[in-house]
């Protein structure tokens, strides 16, 4: 188990009781609140229904009982101002009925009722005395006054008795009233505080919640997944802020590191730190499958160190496993990332190469491992020399699951051994042979050049109406030493891959412009040398002082020098190519497009050329007599380049019949097999002297 | 055929009916101004008719209303043949053994009514120095009866206005009835020679609360009169109903 981590806290929480207590407090707060709320309802309801419901009967029967009274008291003071006697009659017997109903007898004692009748007895006998006829008016008057003082007794008295009920209902609805808006008040706060506290606590519990649980969790997870997709660099465990936390990020960082451990065991050499044949095998079968989905080319190279049994012998097993952490390091330091490169165990080591374009890059590759490992090893104050075998299978020509191309492989490693060392065998043997030869050819370019193999082959540019030769276009061949001549088209581009294309351009424009000079001094002064440029070569910084080292050695006027660049290399990079021609052309050097109609030209770009040929690539002269698409090619394409003040010469002319067309069409020169094949020095020389100026033969 | 399509129509009728609601019959005493009698227009009006209409509107039932004698009254109740009863009908244990009592309705006194001048000692005297006509079956016979008034001097009639009419003819020299059936005579142009006779008495049975007598078979009638009653003194149709016919309020 390892440590916890180092910052771990001192005050945790623990989730155990966390896990126990947040649920009680929860149902205990929730219970409570409840407990309360009911309450308080509760006391709200009687409330009001003691200022409503249930004494409603009763304040009604008050409030009967007041405007019972408030009649009585209006019948009587109608009364005590009516003079008609019917009515008087009337009022006074609705007062008696009145009087003693059991609304007003509810309100007050039975003396106070009776007091009320005595009174209404009385004023009637009063009334009766009044009216009678006998009465003096004066009398009359007083009796009248003596009936109203008596009403007005008694009608304070029913009035104090109507005021003190009203004032009792009115209190008594004030006070409903009141009980039930402070009791609304107090249901209000309760509820407001309820919430309120309801809600702390929602806040407590999901701020809790994030921080010892989700927060921890997530980062846990998100440490995983790194540790799934091998990014762990960057990702760290959460400080545990929970005892319970604390174990589980303690477990995850025991059983990550102890992952991490067995993955490095089981997929890595232990010595080397290369992947071993197990993980090797894990990334090639899906390198594999990669491959087949997208059509992929995959190679698998077997390295093999030679007699390396013979170091670990007599050196011992330390200095063996020295050299091998060598080698491996060596090899890893010099393969591409997309590479894989492993140790199968002992001396043997493994190198997949995934998405191939080219096999010879591939052959270039098991060179330059064999290269590096070849490289002296210091080991033990001695300088080692050793060498290995290589053995090569492809995906998917050798094999397309890891098994065949692992055994495939293996063959080849041996035949390469079987054929001396220290060199490498693809499965293929075709390939192999294809992969020799160019790998001979590479080795024997790098010594042609020292070796004086190259010459130089001339074909004469004609002037199709005079026949006089205005040129030559010299041409590069190859002599080995074995007599055979190899075609530009072989050994230029190799020349371009490593570079020798430089020196050989260079020794190139020194010797066409010797040849120059020296048929120069021999009176062909009128003679024009065309020289092929490669793409390498064109692009070279030094190209400028070549050439005006050349034609200053020669002593050549630069107008009768000629460069060539084919249409599809001018068209590359148009800019560049502008700024390039430019310092050439400066120099007065004469220039040319070739293949001219085989590439995509911007006739804007063309334009801005400082050219002064188009070179009619030989496609479309072949097909002139056959072909009238190619020969309304070879027309326009006359025309176009006079509309730009360009001369155009034909490639490749071979029958008369084209000769004739094409000068009919206006070509102002002409190359091919109909006036010669590119030939050595001393031909070129001897047509010349045939046709020199002035009208000697022609060359047709 | 003619068999399911009576039992169709059978279904149909038996379903409508209980929707309509069965005829309730309501009793009420003749000739009992202002509570029930015929007016001008020959219709049957009154406090009693327009309450018990209003009742039955709230049962959601048709109503047909049956004046009669006053003594009538609880047993047609009691036997079913009416549903409820208004006829200013007083609590009285005997009574409760017939019939169910409603809510108040509203509240009654009782009142001597004789020749205008008329004095009277006490109730028990003046039974036994004068005729004293009553409502036969009314709580002023039982007061009487109490009092040990002697059958002669006390004479008892079908209806109010049959006592009235005694009271008129001289028949009887005085009268004791509840206080708010005695007033419209008093002051009619009939009544002008009669007077009360001493203060309204609401004692000893003869005042307290007036209620609706229900059929004592169905509690749940009952319900419904006194859940409408009360609707009606809540909503103020009561008081409304009430003013139409006193000069105050008589709940």
């Amino acid at each position: 188990m390892p440590p916890p981590p180092p910052n771990f806290p001192l005050h945790t929480v623990s989730l155990r009781r966390m896990a126990l207590w947040l649920p009680i407090l929860g149902v205990v707060l929730l219970m409570g609140t409840t407990l309360v709320l009911t309450m308080v309802s509760l006391s709200v309801i009687q409330v009001a229904e003691s200022g409503g419901e249930n004494s409603a009967p009763q304040q009604m029967e008050h409030l009967r009982a007041v405007g019972n009274l408030e009649r009585l008291i209006a019948l009587g003071d109608q009364l005590d101002n009516e003079s008609d006697d019917e009515k008087w009659r009337a009022i006074a017997l609705t007062m008696q009925a009145l009087a003693s109903h059991p609304s007003i007898v509810a309100l007050t004692s039975s003396s106070d009722i009776a007091a009320t009748h005595a009174t209404l007895a009385e004023w009637q006998t009063l009334r009766e005395t009044a009216t009678l006829a006998s009465t003096g008016d004066s009398q009359r008057l007083a009796l009248t006054d003596q009936a109203h003082a008596l009403w007005q007794q008694r009608r304070q008295a029913l009035k104090t008795l109507a005021d003190n009920t009203a004032v009792d209902i009115v209190q008594h609805n004030t006070q409903a009233a009141d009980d039930i808006s402070s009791s609304a008040r107090k249901i209000l706060f309760t509820s407001i505080t309820g919430a309120a506290l309801g809600l702390i606590a929602c806040i407590a519990l999901i701020l809790n919640m994030r921080r010892y649980f989700l927060t921890p969790l997530l980062r846990i997870s998100d440490f995983l997944a790194g540790v799934n997709h091998h990014r762990t660099e960057a990702l760290t465990l959460p400080v545990p802020n929970s005892q319970e936390m604390a174990e589980v990020v303690a477990a995850v960082q025991a059983l990550t590191e102890t992952r991490v451990a067995l993955e490095e065991m089981a997929l890595h050499d232990r010595l080397t730190g290369l992947f071993n044949r197990y993980a090797l095998e894990a990334r090639l079968n899906q390198a594999l499958s990669h491959a087949r989905r997208d059509g992929r080319r995959s190679a698998l190279m077997f390295i093999d160190l030679d007699r390396f049994k013979s170091v670990n012998d007599t050196l011992g097993h330390a200095s063996g496993d020295e050299l091998l952490k060598t080698v491996a390091e060596r090899l890893g330091n010099s393969i591409r990332e997309t590479d894989t490169l492993a140790r199968q165990g002992g001396d043997e080591f493994i190198l997949a190469l995934d998405d191939i374009k080219d096999i010879n890059a591939v052959s270039t590759m098991a060179q330059k491992m064999i290269d590096l490992i070849a490289e002296p090893i210091h080991l033990g104050g001695l300088d080692l020399k050793i060498s290995a075998s290589v053995g090569i299978s492809l995906f998917p020509d050798d094999g397309l699951d890891l098994n065949e191309l692992m055994k495939n492989a293996d063959v080849a490693m041996y035949q390469a051994k079987a054929a001396g060392r220290g060199n490498f065998r693809f499965f293929n043997t075709s390939m192999n042979s294809a992969a020799l030869a160019r790998l001979h050819l590479e080795n024997d370019l790098q010594h042609a050049l020292e070796r004086g193999e190259f010459v130089l082959h001339y074909q004469p540019q004609v002037n199709y109406v005079s026949g006089v030769v205005q040129g030559v276009e010299a041409l590069i061949r190859w002599q080995r030493p074995d007599g055979q001549l190899v075609s530009p088209l072989d050994f230029i581009p190799i020349a371009e891959d490593n570079g020798l294309i430089i020196p050989i351009g260079k020794w190139v424009i020194h010797e066409a412009c010797r040849t120059l000079a020296q048929w120069r001094l021999l009176g062909h002064t009128h003679l024009r040398m065309a020289i092929n440029i490669s793409a390498r070569q064109f692009r070279s910084p030094d190209l400028i002082d070549v050439i005006r080292q050349a034609l200053t050695e020669c002593v050549i006027p630069a107008c009768y020098l000629e460069l060539e660049i084919t249409e599809s290399l001018a068209m590359e990079n148009p800019q560049e190519t502008v700024r390039t021609l430019h310092a050439i052309k400066d120099m007065g050097v004469s220039l040319s497009i070739d293949d001219f109609g085989t590439g995509y030209s911007s006739l804007s770009y063309l334009k801005l050329f400082p050219i002064d040929y188009l070179k009619l690539d030989r496609t479309f002269v072949k097909d002139i007599e056959s072909d009238g698409n190619d020969a309304m090619i070879c027309a326009a394409t006359v025309s176009l380049a006079h509309s730009m003040k360009l001369k155009v010469i034909a490639e490749g002319v071979e029958s008369a019949a084209q000769a004739a067309y094409l000068n009919g069409q206006g070509t102002d020169l002409m190359q091919g097999y109909l006036f010669s094949k590119p030939v050595q020095r001393d031909l070129v020389l001897a047509l010349l002297e045939k046709t020199a100026l002035p009208g000697v033969h022609q060359l047709h | 055929m003619r068999q399911w399509m009576r039992s169709l129509l059978f279904a149909l009728t038996a379903s409508a009916l209980p929707a309509m609601g069965q005829e309730l019959v309501v009793a009420v005493t003749s000739s009992s101004v202002p509570f029930a009698y015929i007016n001008a227009q020959g219709e049957l009006t009154g406090f009693n008719v327009d309450l018990g209409r209003a009742v039955c509107e709230l049962l959601k039932r048709p109503c047909r209303i049956e004046a009669m004698p006053f003594p009538q009254i609880i047993p047609s109740v009691s036997a079913g043949r009416a549903d409820f009863g208004l006829g200013n009908v007083l609590k009285t244990p005997e009574r409760e053994r017939q019939v169910a009592f409603s809510i108040p309705i509203w509240r009654s006194t009782s009142s001597f009514v004789g020749p205008a001048g008329t004095r009277l000692s006490t109730p028990a005297g003046a039974i036994r120095e004068k005729t004293v006509c009553v409502v036969e079956g009314g709580a002023q016979q039982v007061y009487l009866r109490a009092l040990g008034a002697p059958a002669p001097q006390l004479l008892p009639k079908a209806t109010n206005q049959a006592v009235l009419e005694s009271l008129q003819r001289g028949e009887c020299a005085m009268v004791l009835l509840p206080t708010m059936q005695a007033l419209p005579f008093l002051q009619s142009a009939a009544g002008k020679p009669y007077a009360f006779v001493g203060a309204p008495m609401a004692n000893d049975g003869l005042g307290g609360t007036v209620h609706v007598v229900v059929r004592p078979d169905q509690p749940e009638l009952l319900g419904g009169v006194n859940e409408a009653i009360q609707t009606l003194t809540r909503n103020g149709t009561h008081e409304k109903i009430s003013r139409r016919y006193f000069p105050f309020s008589i709940l």
